[in-house]
Protein backbone atom coordinates (compact mmCIF):
# COMPACT_ATOMS: atom_id res chain seq x y z
CA UNK A 1 0.00 0.00 0.00
CA UNK A 2 1.30 3.46 -0.84
CA UNK A 3 0.89 6.62 1.24
CA UNK A 4 -1.95 7.93 -0.93
CA UNK A 5 -3.99 4.78 -0.31
CA UNK A 6 -3.11 4.92 3.39
CA UNK A 7 -4.45 8.48 3.66
CA UNK A 8 -7.63 7.36 1.92
CA UNK A 9 -8.00 4.60 4.51
CA UNK A 10 -7.40 7.08 7.33
CA UNK A 11 -10.27 9.23 6.05
CA UNK A 12 -12.52 6.17 5.73
CA UNK A 13 -11.66 5.18 9.25
CA UNK A 14 -12.55 8.63 10.60
CA UNK A 15 -15.87 8.35 8.79
CA UNK A 16 -16.48 4.91 10.24
CA UNK A 17 -16.31 3.31 6.79
CA UNK A 18 -13.30 1.07 7.15
CA UNK A 19 -13.56 -2.70 7.66
CA UNK A 20 -11.29 -4.94 9.71
CA UNK A 21 -9.05 -5.78 6.76
CA UNK A 22 -8.42 -2.21 5.77
CA UNK A 23 -7.81 -1.24 9.41
CA UNK A 24 -5.13 -3.92 9.64
CA UNK A 25 -3.60 -2.80 6.35
CA UNK A 26 -3.48 0.77 7.60
CA UNK A 27 -1.90 -0.29 10.90
CA UNK A 28 0.78 -2.19 9.00
CA UNK A 29 1.51 0.79 6.78
CA UNK A 30 1.62 3.18 9.74
CA UNK A 31 4.10 0.96 11.58
CA UNK A 32 6.62 1.51 8.81
CA UNK A 33 5.87 5.07 7.62
CA UNK A 34 6.72 8.05 9.84
CA UNK A 35 5.15 10.57 7.41
CA UNK A 36 1.81 8.81 7.46
CA UNK A 37 2.03 8.48 11.24
CA UNK A 38 2.21 12.26 11.58
CA UNK A 39 -0.59 12.68 9.06
CA UNK A 40 -2.74 10.21 11.00
CA UNK A 41 -1.94 12.00 14.24
CA UNK A 42 -2.94 15.36 12.72
CA UNK A 43 -6.16 13.99 11.26
CA UNK A 44 -7.13 12.36 14.54
CA UNK A 45 -6.47 15.59 16.42
CA UNK A 46 -8.71 17.52 14.05
CA UNK A 47 -11.39 14.84 14.19
CA UNK A 48 -11.38 14.91 18.00
CA UNK A 49 -11.66 18.69 18.06
CA UNK A 50 -14.61 18.77 15.68
CA UNK A 51 -16.30 15.75 17.21
CA UNK A 52 -16.22 17.39 20.64
CA UNK A 53 -17.87 20.59 19.40
CA UNK A 54 -21.39 21.12 20.57
CA UNK A 55 -24.36 22.39 18.69
CA UNK A 56 -25.01 26.07 19.34
CA UNK A 57 -28.58 26.37 20.59
CA UNK A 58 -30.85 28.90 18.91
CA UNK A 59 -31.65 31.91 21.10
CA UNK A 60 -35.04 31.49 22.80
CA UNK A 61 -36.56 34.51 21.06
CA UNK A 62 -35.80 33.28 17.55
CA UNK A 63 -39.05 31.39 17.10
CA UNK A 64 -41.06 34.47 18.06
CA UNK A 65 -39.05 36.57 15.60
CA UNK A 66 -39.64 34.10 12.78
CA UNK A 67 -43.36 33.98 13.45
CA UNK A 68 -43.52 37.79 13.69
CA UNK A 69 -41.85 38.11 10.28
CA UNK A 70 -44.26 35.57 8.83
CA UNK A 71 -47.21 37.47 10.29
CA UNK A 72 -45.83 40.70 8.86
CA UNK A 73 -45.38 39.07 5.48
CA UNK A 74 -48.97 37.81 5.48
CA UNK A 75 -50.26 41.21 6.59
CA UNK A 76 -48.36 42.91 3.79
CA UNK A 77 -49.75 40.41 1.30
CA UNK A 78 -53.30 41.02 2.54
CA UNK A 79 -52.72 44.76 2.36
CA UNK A 80 -51.48 44.49 -1.24
CA UNK A 81 -54.59 42.53 -2.20
CA UNK A 82 -56.82 45.05 -0.44
CA UNK A 83 -55.09 47.93 -2.24
CA UNK A 84 -55.49 46.24 -5.60
CA UNK A 85 -59.19 45.59 -4.92
CA UNK A 86 -59.70 49.18 -3.76
CA UNK A 87 -57.97 50.60 -6.82
CA UNK A 88 -60.10 48.41 -9.08
CA UNK A 89 -63.22 49.49 -7.19
CA UNK A 90 -62.25 53.15 -7.48
CA UNK A 91 -61.76 52.90 -11.24
CA UNK A 92 -65.07 51.05 -11.69
CA UNK A 93 -66.95 53.53 -9.53
CA UNK A 94 -65.40 56.45 -11.32
CA UNK A 95 -66.37 55.01 -14.68
CA UNK A 96 -69.90 54.20 -13.52
CA UNK A 97 -70.48 57.72 -12.24
CA UNK A 98 -68.42 59.67 -14.70
CA UNK A 99 -69.64 58.19 -17.98
CA UNK A 100 -73.37 58.92 -17.42
CA UNK A 101 -72.44 62.33 -16.00
CA UNK A 102 -70.39 63.05 -19.09
CA UNK A 103 -73.29 62.21 -21.39
CA UNK A 104 -75.71 64.27 -19.28
CA UNK A 105 -73.39 67.23 -19.65
CA UNK A 106 -73.13 66.65 -23.38
CA UNK A 107 -76.88 66.49 -23.88
CA UNK A 108 -77.48 69.51 -21.66
CA UNK A 109 -74.83 71.46 -23.49
CA UNK A 110 -76.37 70.42 -26.82
CA UNK A 111 -79.84 71.61 -25.76
CA UNK A 112 -78.48 74.92 -24.55
CA UNK A 113 -76.55 75.47 -27.76
CA UNK A 114 -79.65 74.66 -29.81
CA UNK A 115 -81.71 77.06 -27.77
CA UNK A 116 -79.12 79.82 -28.07
CA UNK A 117 -78.55 79.30 -31.78
CA UNK A 118 -82.07 80.53 -32.52
CA UNK A 119 -81.54 83.46 -30.21
CA UNK A 120 -84.02 84.61 -27.54
CA UNK A 121 -86.45 86.21 -29.90
CA UNK A 122 -89.14 86.79 -27.33
CA UNK A 123 -89.22 87.50 -23.63
CA UNK A 124 -90.86 84.13 -23.11
CA UNK A 125 -87.96 82.38 -24.82
CA UNK A 126 -85.50 84.35 -22.71
CA UNK A 127 -87.32 83.31 -19.56
CA UNK A 128 -87.33 79.69 -20.74
CA UNK A 129 -83.59 79.84 -21.33
CA UNK A 130 -82.97 81.26 -17.86
CA UNK A 131 -85.17 78.55 -16.35
CA UNK A 132 -83.33 75.86 -18.29
CA UNK A 133 -79.94 77.19 -17.22
CA UNK A 134 -81.13 77.39 -13.61
CA UNK A 135 -82.38 73.81 -13.78
CA UNK A 136 -79.32 72.33 -15.43
CA UNK A 137 -76.59 74.13 -13.44
CA UNK A 138 -76.99 72.09 -10.21
CA UNK A 139 -77.32 68.95 -12.35
CA UNK A 140 -74.03 69.69 -14.13
CA UNK A 141 -72.25 70.61 -10.90
CA UNK A 142 -73.67 67.54 -9.13
CA UNK A 143 -72.82 65.27 -12.04
CA UNK A 144 -69.21 66.48 -12.08
CA UNK A 145 -68.80 66.75 -8.31
CA UNK A 146 -69.77 63.18 -7.47
CA UNK A 147 -67.15 61.45 -9.69
CA UNK A 148 -64.50 63.96 -8.63
CA UNK A 149 -65.34 63.32 -4.96
CA UNK A 150 -65.42 59.55 -5.49
CA UNK A 151 -62.07 59.53 -7.30
CA UNK A 152 -60.48 61.79 -4.69
CA UNK A 153 -61.74 59.62 -1.84
CA UNK A 154 -60.51 56.44 -3.50
CA UNK A 155 -57.15 58.04 -4.31
CA UNK A 156 -56.68 59.03 -0.69
CA UNK A 157 -57.58 55.51 0.45
CA UNK A 158 -55.28 53.88 -2.11
CA UNK A 159 -52.44 56.28 -1.22
CA UNK A 160 -52.86 55.45 2.47
CA UNK A 161 -52.91 51.74 1.72
CA UNK A 162 -49.86 51.99 -0.55
CA UNK A 163 -47.86 53.91 2.03
CA UNK A 164 -48.61 51.26 4.66
CA UNK A 165 -47.78 48.57 2.13
CA UNK A 166 -44.46 50.20 1.31
CA UNK A 167 -43.54 50.65 4.96
CA UNK A 168 -44.48 47.00 5.53
CA UNK A 169 -42.28 45.90 2.63
CA UNK A 170 -39.40 48.01 3.91
CA UNK A 171 -39.69 46.50 7.36
CA UNK A 172 -39.96 43.04 5.87
CA UNK A 173 -36.81 43.43 3.84
CA UNK A 174 -34.92 44.83 6.82
CA UNK A 175 -33.04 42.13 8.73
CA UNK A 176 -34.59 41.76 12.14
CA UNK A 177 -31.85 41.15 14.64
CA UNK A 178 -33.40 42.78 17.62
CA UNK A 179 -32.84 40.63 20.64
CA UNK B 1 -23.54 13.15 16.48
CA UNK B 2 -21.67 15.38 18.87
CA UNK B 3 -23.35 17.99 20.99
CA UNK B 4 -26.96 18.43 21.84
CA UNK B 5 -29.38 16.08 20.22
CA UNK B 6 -31.68 18.39 18.40
CA UNK B 7 -35.40 18.03 18.63
CA UNK B 8 -35.89 17.69 14.90
CA UNK B 9 -34.30 14.32 14.51
CA UNK B 10 -35.90 12.85 17.57
CA UNK B 11 -39.34 14.40 16.98
CA UNK B 12 -42.15 11.96 16.44
CA UNK B 13 -42.39 11.37 12.70
CA UNK B 14 -46.19 11.16 12.75
CA UNK B 15 -46.45 14.46 14.59
CA UNK B 16 -43.97 16.01 12.21
CA UNK B 17 -45.81 14.97 9.06
CA UNK B 18 -49.06 16.19 10.64
CA UNK B 19 -47.50 19.59 11.33
CA UNK B 20 -46.09 19.74 7.80
CA UNK B 21 -49.47 18.95 6.22
CA UNK B 22 -51.22 21.52 8.39
CA UNK B 23 -48.54 24.12 7.68
CA UNK B 24 -48.82 23.43 3.94
CA UNK B 25 -52.48 24.39 4.28
CA UNK B 26 -51.55 27.69 5.89
CA UNK B 27 -51.75 26.72 9.58
CA UNK B 28 -49.24 29.03 11.25
CA UNK B 29 -49.45 27.30 14.63
CA UNK B 30 -48.31 24.07 13.00
CA UNK B 31 -45.49 25.91 11.25
CA UNK B 32 -44.50 27.47 14.56
CA UNK B 33 -44.08 23.95 15.97
CA UNK B 34 -41.79 23.09 13.07
CA UNK B 35 -39.78 26.24 13.75
CA UNK B 36 -39.51 25.25 17.40
CA UNK B 37 -38.34 21.76 16.50
CA UNK B 38 -35.77 22.81 13.91
CA UNK B 39 -34.54 26.23 15.01
CA UNK B 40 -31.44 24.87 16.72
CA UNK B 41 -30.19 22.70 13.83
CA UNK B 42 -30.80 25.55 11.37
CA UNK B 43 -29.24 28.15 13.67
CA UNK B 44 -26.21 25.98 14.42
CA UNK B 45 -25.57 25.41 10.71
CA UNK B 46 -25.87 29.14 10.03
CA UNK B 47 -23.63 30.01 12.97
CA UNK B 48 -20.96 27.50 11.95
CA UNK B 49 -21.00 28.82 8.40
CA UNK B 50 -21.38 32.56 8.95
CA UNK B 51 -19.44 32.78 12.20
CA UNK B 52 -21.47 35.30 14.17
CA UNK B 53 -24.72 35.40 16.07
CA UNK B 54 -26.36 38.30 14.22
CA UNK B 55 -25.87 36.79 10.76
CA UNK B 56 -26.84 33.35 12.03
CA UNK B 57 -30.11 34.70 13.46
CA UNK B 58 -30.91 36.51 10.25
CA UNK B 59 -30.07 33.45 8.15
CA UNK B 60 -32.27 31.28 10.36
CA UNK B 61 -35.18 33.67 9.94
CA UNK B 62 -34.65 33.78 6.17
CA UNK B 63 -34.47 29.99 6.00
CA UNK B 64 -37.81 29.58 7.75
CA UNK B 65 -39.44 32.31 5.66
CA UNK B 66 -38.25 30.61 2.48
CA UNK B 67 -39.37 27.24 3.81
CA UNK B 68 -42.83 28.66 4.54
CA UNK B 69 -43.15 30.16 1.07
CA UNK B 70 -42.01 26.95 -0.66
CA UNK B 71 -43.60 24.50 1.75
CA UNK B 72 -45.97 23.17 -0.90
CA UNK B 73 -43.03 22.09 -3.04
CA UNK B 74 -41.59 19.98 -0.20
CA UNK B 75 -41.45 16.31 -1.15
CA UNK B 76 -42.59 14.25 1.84
CA UNK B 77 -40.41 11.33 0.68
CA UNK B 78 -37.40 13.34 1.72
CA UNK B 79 -36.53 14.03 5.38
CA UNK B 80 -37.81 17.44 6.37
CA UNK B 81 -34.55 18.19 8.20
CA UNK B 82 -32.52 17.64 5.00
CA UNK B 83 -34.86 19.87 3.02
CA UNK B 84 -34.60 22.63 5.61
CA UNK B 85 -30.82 22.32 5.99
CA UNK B 86 -30.52 22.44 2.22
CA UNK B 87 -32.33 25.80 2.16
CA UNK B 88 -30.13 27.05 5.02
CA UNK B 89 -26.88 25.83 3.42
CA UNK B 90 -27.60 27.42 0.07
CA UNK B 91 -28.62 30.68 1.72
CA UNK B 92 -25.41 30.75 3.79
CA UNK B 93 -23.23 29.82 0.78
CA UNK B 94 -24.78 32.70 -1.22
CA UNK B 95 -24.31 35.05 1.67
CA UNK B 96 -20.65 34.09 2.09
CA UNK B 97 -20.07 34.59 -1.64
CA UNK B 98 -21.68 38.02 -1.49
CA UNK B 99 -19.55 38.81 1.54
CA UNK B 100 -16.45 37.84 -0.38
CA UNK B 101 -17.53 40.02 -3.29
CA UNK B 102 -17.73 43.01 -0.98
CA UNK B 103 -14.03 42.43 -0.28
CA UNK B 104 -14.55 41.93 3.39
CA UNK B 105 -11.22 40.97 4.85
CA UNK B 106 -10.75 37.69 6.62
CA UNK B 107 -9.98 39.56 9.82
CA UNK B 108 -13.46 41.04 9.80
CA UNK B 109 -14.80 37.60 9.49
CA UNK B 110 -13.40 36.60 12.86
CA UNK B 111 -15.70 33.84 13.64
CA UNK B 112 -16.80 32.44 16.95
CA UNK B 113 -17.68 35.97 17.87
CA UNK B 114 -20.92 37.89 17.73
CA UNK B 115 -19.29 40.99 16.33
CA UNK B 116 -18.56 42.34 19.78
CA UNK B 117 -15.69 39.99 20.46
CA UNK B 118 -17.86 37.83 22.68
CA UNK B 119 -17.82 34.12 22.01
CA UNK B 120 -21.14 32.36 21.97
CA UNK B 121 -21.64 30.50 25.21
CA UNK B 122 -22.71 26.94 24.90
CA UNK B 123 -23.95 25.30 28.05
CA UNK B 124 -25.50 21.92 27.76
CA UNK B 125 -27.09 21.85 31.16
CA UNK B 126 -28.18 24.52 33.53
CA UNK B 127 -25.09 23.90 35.65
CA UNK B 128 -23.01 26.97 36.22
CA UNK B 129 -19.72 26.21 34.47
CA UNK B 130 -16.45 26.88 36.22
CA UNK B 131 -14.29 29.67 34.77
CA UNK B 132 -11.53 27.34 33.53
CA UNK B 133 -13.92 25.20 31.54
CA UNK B 134 -15.61 28.29 30.11
CA UNK B 135 -12.25 29.63 28.95
CA UNK B 136 -11.26 26.25 27.52
CA UNK B 137 -14.59 25.96 25.73
CA UNK B 138 -14.24 29.47 24.32
CA UNK B 139 -10.78 28.76 23.02
CA UNK B 140 -11.92 25.53 21.46
CA UNK B 141 -14.90 27.26 19.85
CA UNK B 142 -12.72 30.03 18.47
CA UNK B 143 -10.29 27.50 17.09
CA UNK B 144 -13.06 25.57 15.36
CA UNK B 145 -14.60 28.70 13.87
CA UNK B 146 -11.20 29.98 12.76
CA UNK B 147 -10.57 26.70 10.98
CA UNK B 148 -14.01 26.66 9.37
CA UNK B 149 -13.52 30.25 8.18
CA UNK B 150 -10.49 29.13 6.18
CA UNK B 151 -12.64 26.85 4.04
CA UNK B 152 -14.65 27.69 0.94
CA UNK B 153 -18.40 28.17 1.61
CA UNK B 154 -19.32 24.75 0.20
CA UNK B 155 -16.56 22.95 2.11
CA UNK B 156 -17.67 24.72 5.26
CA UNK B 157 -21.18 23.40 4.74
CA UNK B 158 -19.91 19.88 4.04
CA UNK B 159 -17.74 19.81 7.19
CA UNK B 160 -20.58 21.17 9.31
CA UNK B 161 -23.06 18.63 8.01
CA UNK B 162 -20.55 15.84 8.56
CA UNK B 163 -19.56 16.72 12.11
CA UNK B 164 -22.61 18.34 13.71
CA UNK B 165 -25.34 16.40 11.92
CA UNK B 166 -23.54 13.13 11.38
CA UNK B 167 -24.63 13.16 7.74
CA UNK B 168 -23.27 10.54 5.37
CA UNK B 169 -21.60 11.46 2.07
CA UNK B 170 -24.87 10.66 0.31
CA UNK B 171 -26.91 12.89 2.60
CA UNK B 172 -24.44 15.77 2.25
CA UNK B 173 -24.50 15.34 -1.53
CA UNK B 174 -28.29 15.60 -1.51
CA UNK B 175 -28.34 18.68 0.70
CA UNK B 176 -25.64 20.52 -1.27
CA UNK B 177 -26.61 19.31 -4.75
CA UNK B 178 -23.24 17.67 -5.30
CA UNK B 179 -22.16 14.22 -6.39
CA UNK B 180 -21.10 11.75 -3.70
CA UNK B 181 -17.55 11.65 -5.08
CA UNK B 182 -17.37 15.45 -5.02
CA UNK B 183 -18.45 15.46 -1.37
CA UNK B 184 -15.88 12.81 -0.54
CA UNK B 185 -13.01 14.65 -2.19
CA UNK B 186 -14.07 17.99 -0.70
CA UNK B 187 -14.28 16.53 2.80
CA UNK B 188 -10.99 14.70 2.54
CA UNK B 189 -9.17 17.74 1.24
CA UNK B 190 -10.76 20.04 3.80
CA UNK B 191 -9.86 17.68 6.62
CA UNK B 192 -6.25 17.42 5.54
CA UNK B 193 -5.89 21.20 5.10
CA UNK B 194 -7.48 21.90 8.46
CA UNK B 195 -5.36 19.24 10.18
CA UNK B 196 -2.24 21.00 8.95
CA UNK B 197 -3.59 24.38 10.03
CA UNK B 198 -4.47 23.02 13.45
CA UNK B 199 -0.99 21.63 13.92
CA UNK B 200 0.54 24.99 13.05
CA UNK B 201 -1.90 26.68 15.38
CA UNK B 202 -0.82 24.62 18.37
Amino acid sequence: MDCRQAIELMQDRLDGLSGTDSTLMLEEHLAGCARCQSEWHRLQMLDRLFASAQMVPAPPYLRVQVMARLEQRDRTKRMALACAALALGAVTLALLVFVPAFFTCLSTAGATTALLSGGPATLGQLLNLAKTLGRITPLVVGALASPVAAISLCSVLVALGMSRLLSGLLQLSKPNNAA
Amino acid sequence: MPGIEYVGRSADVTDESKWITLAQNGDQTAFSRLVGAYQTPVYNLAYRMLGNKADAEDATQETFLRAYVHLRSYDSQRPFSSWLLSIASHYCIDRLRRRRMTWLSLEDEIVASDGTGEVTEIYLNNDVPNPESVIAQREQEMQIQRLLAALSPTDRAAMTLRYWYDYSYEEIAEVLNLTVSAVKSRLHRARRDLAHMLEEDM
